[in-house]
């Protein structure tokens, strides 16, 4: 299981919704089941690939129980090259109705593959 | 963002924009060559889908080889749009690597292909919206 790094909020602005980072390090081959287990609105995605091989992010909006790597859908497949990073921006927030899960794979489409190194950040609120 | 053209059962690359109405089921291949263009961001207007989520799939394919085929080829990216909504909801930008370039597909002679569907996932499914759905795909 990747580990969670921090779910920390930040901002100082009471009136506005604290911007929450959470952090996944590690091999992400194991699904991490509710990152947020409920509503969020998601404000960007940040996935470094420190490995030799091309993988690929899933995201999941998922009760955990009914999630299943490599059967159930995803929500978003994001690729990350080889060695690179990729940050993908949602400028008005995209909303999660149940959850966020993510789960890294070395495969395209729902399969699921373990990849090597990928660290994810997402922000959230 | 450049103006709509072509209206419903048409597209068209305005500038850096290629604009896909109505966004369904029917893939449209050959969107530009691959390797010649970088993907900066992707809006899918749903305002005129209430009735459900979509997902826009994605591929990158050789053109010496088989077409993807939606429901069956695993797409290399996709996102998902909210049900009637737009832009700033459906809204997704892309910044790869330290030189701030978009998302690069494939070398070679690869082309970008596109559809949307009813599903979640990048593999499995084929239902177009219940409604209109407009795709746009911001390239550099």
């Amino acid at each position: 299981m990747a580990a969670v790094k921090s779910t920390s909020p930040i901002g100082s602005i009471a009136s506005l919704s604290p911007t929450k980072v959470l952090d996944v390090l590690g091999t992400v081959n194991v699904h991490t089941r509710n990152l947020r287990n409920g509503p969020t609105t998601v404000r960007s995605f940040k996935i470094k690939e420190e490995g030799a091989a091309k993988v690929w992010l899933k995201v999941y909006d998922n009760v955990s129980t009914t999630l299943v790597a490599g059967t159930t859908a995803p929500d978003f497949g994001f690729p990350v090259a080889a060695s690179g990073s990729l940050l993908v921006e949602c400028p008005g927030g995209f909303f999660f109705e149940n959850g966020i899960s993510v789960l890294g794979s070395n495969e395209d489409g729902n399969a699921i593959t373990a990849p090597t190194t990928m660290n994810v950040r997402i922000l959230s609120s | 963002m450049g103006a709509e053209v072509g209206g419903v059962g048409g597209s068209a690359i305005i500038g850096q924009s290629y604009i896909i109405k109505p966004a369904n089921n029917t893939i449209h291949l050959a969107i530009g060559a691959a390797a010649a263009m970088e993907l900066l961001g992707i809006l899918l207007d749903c305002s005129l889908n209430p009735g459900e989520d979509v997902t826009l799939r994605i591929w990158d394919y050789d053109s010496t080889g088989a077409d993807p085929t939606v429901g069956v080829t695993d797409a290399e990216l996709w996102v998902r749009g909210k049900r009637g909504k737009t832009d700033p909801d459906n809204l997704f930008w892309f910044t790869t690597g330290d030189d701030e370039k978009g998302w690069v597909f494939g070398s070679g002679d690869y082309r970008i292909a596109a559809a949307c569907v009813q599903q979640k996932g990048g593999t499995g499914g084929a239902t177009s919206p219940s409604g209109i759905v407009v795709a746009h795909l911001f390239f550099a």
